[in-house]
């Protein structure tokens, strides 16, 4: 609502203009600043958002009339008939939609230009829908695309809607060729201002003659990369005159597609690959073998293009994730470094990377704006800009409740703890001049673990309780409300270990171990022999079930052999030679189950047995 | 008839059953009180089906339908579609429907003639709903919310729409659907008036908590006065009055 394109183009802006601009900045805290933010104060901001500055809201006009009354569009029919048949046109859905989304409705001509600019701006592959569906009438794929791209823009104008864009991407320029209450706005990454030069000069530098374009004019470079979608192009800076829908120059340009992501799914194969190890589907290695091969596509083009990429003037990268961003820039070899001043993201949302998205970009990056200087105004609720040299600069903003000193250091180390960070937590500690057994505030939230130990133990952190207590000295023998060491709180054998191993490690005479409750000491060699022995009994059970096992089986046959009228043959349990032979056969699961199975019959066995004794 | 209800200590009998002029459903529930209930006005006249819809029983926020067909959203079972269509007179055309926006209770609101529909839903969509349930088909939001089915019931009589519907909105929803309306809550001033009640063109049944004013706007909004009660509010009246003073 508050911006929209000017005419000009930031790299020919007339002479006129550019020697009337003046830049405004809220960062500084020169006078300018203040004194323009005052003036926003006083500035009734509503007065400027009426529906009538809005070029959107032409719709207000044609609302007049008796008969039913369309309150979405503003528009009156003449017949209930009439009125059904708005409400069944794309204009209303639209509407309707916008609605939705909180935005003013627009009028019907403003509607069919829309219409018209959104026909001409969608090429083959922008719409997927229209390319799997060519038969469908697709008027709603119309509206559902022109929407998508009218909220995309207004996502951009509204963005830090409220807030002081305290790191605005913009420029900002007031000048006397404009409106008292307009200024001129240009994308801040276009023109970086080196140590000993000012803004003007920069951009009066950056200006092209207005001579013919010849092989020494300036080029960028867009590299865009998204879901297995790439689009890069080298921009001539100068511009087709003679092309006013069409101006933009590629000196180079190149889109690809490969089929790379999970659909359904989301992310990358690779990302998937990385977390859950890799898949066996046909699709995943269809997908691997994509994404390779779209790297060495685009490296190899990211060659081609050398000798214009290393004269660019800026290089725009967007490449979501390091995944993709790895792709083009800072791998061995790379033809973009990844220090390369001249790389730089695109500052505002983009949609699939396409040739004319890359259009859209560049002249989205190099049309200055012309917006509203309230666009720009601080925030109501914030006190009056500091008086000249009363306070300090803006300060971290103070947390909502006032803590006592002993609270903050307690949620410190709580947050510290709770995170295992041993480091930090010593430091912390350390520039706190804070011993380690400091006492955790309010006394009665922390009744249960009053001390880091305490915590740790009770949050089973092993290797933080032997930290705290070998390395930072923490007292082991304290006591918690409820009268329990922190040996008393650890929940698992880990946690006690390392209380042990930490007796062990200080000697006996730096604690009351007794007091403290830890057992005795115990030493990394005694518990691998523990863990060892552990082992060896567990194998030795396991070996002593088998035997049972047989031994069963055996006097199981004994019986079923001197039972009379029994066939050997039709016994339950099978002979064991032959139970091997048929074990061999099977897949490792299925011998499982029936090593299971076995088992189970194995224990009924024996409680028969007992019975039977009994 | 306009009768209070209760599913299993929940008030929102819109959630757990639909009711239309040719069939109703109910959800499966451990009591079968609210059967009952529905069993006792309805009985003999329409078929009374116990389903639930894709394992669920919030069988009336995914299922739209009207005397000529039932929709009902993709999650639905083999099963359980069979089981409608047994039980359903075969009258009624029954549809599965592929949409993203799959509880169709809440994004369709409808009588026999006209729906109102979520704005986003899609052009399939429009063209089934059109098509199995006969009717005009409308993108409209109720009170700037974009879920008609919760925020609005409707019968052939008339409608009930949200509590904060500007009376512009009401003349155009009513102009648009022929029907009177009026902006009421339900359920003891729940504004999901949708959700909280079922309602066809004899019968409507509101949540236990429904109070006696909201009852009354329902009972004369959906025309649901019997012809003697209607009597003693028209023509007995005089007498009535006479009486008491």
């Amino acid at each position: 609502m508050t911006s929209r394109a000017s005419p000009f183009y930031v790299y020919t802006l007339p002479e006129t203009l550019l020697s009337s601009l003046e830049p405004i900045s809220f960062e500084s805290a020169g006078s300018t600043s203040t004194l323009i933010a005052s003036d926003f104060l006083e500035q009734p901001t509503p007065a400027n958002l009426t529906p009538a500055s809005d070029p959107l809201a032409d719709a207000s006009e044609s609302t007049t009339g008796s008969g039913p009354q369309c309150n979405t569009c503003n528009y009156s029919a003449t017949s209930t008939d009439e009125q059904r048949e708005h409400y069944k046109s794309d204009y209303h859905k639209f509407n309707v939609k916008r609605k939705v989304l909180g935005l003013p409705a627009v009028g019907l001509p403003m509607f069919e230009t829309m219409l018209d600019e959104l026909e001409e701006s969608i090429s083959g592959s922008d719409s997927s829908d229209s390319e799997s569906d060519p038969l469908s009438d697709s008027t709603t794929d119309k509206v559902s695309n022109l929407l998508a791209k009218t909220t995309l823009d207004t996502i951009q104008e509204h963005g830090d809607d409220g807030a002081m864009p305290v790191r605005s991407p913009f420029l900002i320029f007031q000048s006397s060729l404009l409106p008292p209450d307009d200024v001129l706005a240009i994308y801040s990454t276009l023109f970086p201002v080196p140590e000993n030069s000012t803004l003007q000069d920069v951009i009066k530098s950056r200006q092209l003659s207005p001579k013919t374009q010849d092989a020494s004019t300036p080029v960028s470079a867009i590299f865009m990369l998204g879901g297995g979608h790439f689009a890069g192009a080298i921009i001539s800076h100068a511009l087709k005159p003679q092309n006013k829908a069409d101006p933009v120059v590629f000196v180079e340009h190149k889109t690809f597609h490969r089929y790379t992501t999970r659909r359904k799914q989301g992310g990358a194969q690779s990302a998937s690959d990385n977390a859950h190890g890799k898949a066996h589907s046909a699709g995943s290695n269809l997908r691997r073998y994509n994404e390779a091969a779209l790297e060495k596509e685009v490296r190899e083009l990211l060659e081609q293009w050398k000798s214009y990429i290393d004269r660019a003037e800026h290089i725009f990268v967007r490449a979501n994730g390091r995944q993709n961003r790895k792709i083009l820039v800072g791998y061995d070899g790379a033809v973009i470094g990844s220090r390369d001043i001249r790389l730089k993201g695109i500052p505002f949302s983009t949609r699939r990377a396409t040739g004319s998205e890359v259009k859209r970009v560049w002249l989205e990056l190099t049309r200055p704006k012309i917006m509203k200087k309230d666009a720009f105004a601080p925030p109501k609720s914030k006190p009056k800009p500091k008086e000249a040299g009363s306070s300090a600069p803006s300060k971290e903003p103070e947390p909502p409740k006032e803590l006592s000193p002993g609270e903050l250091h307690t949620s410190q180390i709580v947050a510290f703890v709770k995170k295992s960070r041993t480091n930090p937590l010593a430091a912390y500690l350390k520039s706190n001049r804070l011993s380690p057994d400091f006492r955790f505030e309010p006394v009665e939230q922390y009744h249960h673990t009053p001390t880091a130990l305490h915590l740790a133990a009770s949050l089973s952190l092993a290797r933080l309780v032997g930290f705290l207590v070998v390395t930072l000295g923490a007292n082991p023998t304290l006591h918690n409300d409820e009268g329990r060491t922190a040996w008393e709180l650890s929940g698992d054998r880990a946690t006690r270990d390392a209380f042990r191993l930490a007796r062990a490690d200080l000697g006996e005479q730096k604690w009351s171990w007794a007091e403290s409750g830890v057992n005795s000491a115990l030493t990394k060699a005694d518990i691998a022999a523990r863990d060892a022995r552990e082992k060896e009994s567990a194998v030795r059970e396991r070996a002593e079930a088998v035997k049972r096992l047989e031994r069963s089986r055996v006097t199981a046959n004994q019986n079923a052999a001197t039972i009379g009228g029994r066939k050997l043959a039709s016994s339950v349990v099978t002979s064991v030679g032959q139970e091997q032979q048929l074990l061999n056969g099977l897949t490792p699961e299925a011998r499982m189950r029936i090593e299971r199975e076995r088992r189970a019959r194995a224990v009924e066995a024996r409680l028969r047995a007992q019975r039977q004794k009994e | 008839m306009a009768v209070r209800a209760q599913f299993e200590n929940s008030n929102e009998i819109g959630v757990f059953a639909t009711l239309t002029n040719s069939y109703s459903l109910v959800s499966v529930g451990a009591s079968e009180n609210f059967y009952s209930v529905l069993e006792a006005e309805l009985g003999d006249v329409i078929p009374i089906c116990h389903t639930t819809i894709g394992g669920t029983r919030i069988i009336g926020r995914l299922t739209a339908g009207n005397r000529r067909g039932l929709l009902v959203p993709a999650t639905t079972t083999d099963q359980e579609l069979q089981h409608l269509r047994n039980s359903l007179p075969d009258s009624v055309r029954i549809q599965r429907v592929e949409e993203r926006l799959s509880a169709l209770g809440n994004v369709i609101c409808c009588n026999d003639y006209v729906a109102l529909v979520h704005p986003d839903i899609e052009r399939e969509t429009e063209e089934l709903i059109s098509d199995v349930l006969g009717v005009e088909v409308f993108r409209q939001t109720i009170a700037d919310n974009v879920l008609v089915g919760s925020y609005c019931a409707l019968s052939n009589q008339g409608g009930l729409v949200h509590p904060k519907t500007s009376i512009q909105d009401q003349d155009e929803l009513s102009s648009l659907l022929q029907v009177p309306l009026v902006a009421g809550s339900i359920n003891r001033g729940s504004p999901v008036v949708g959700a909280g009640m079922i309602v066809n063109d004899w019968l409507a049944v509101a949540g236990l908590d429904t109070t006696a004013p909201e009852l009354s706007v329902v009972e004369s909004i959906f025309k649901l006065q019997d012809a003697q009660q209607g009597a003693i509010v028209g023509s007995m009246r005089d007498t009535l009055i006479d009486t008491y003073t």
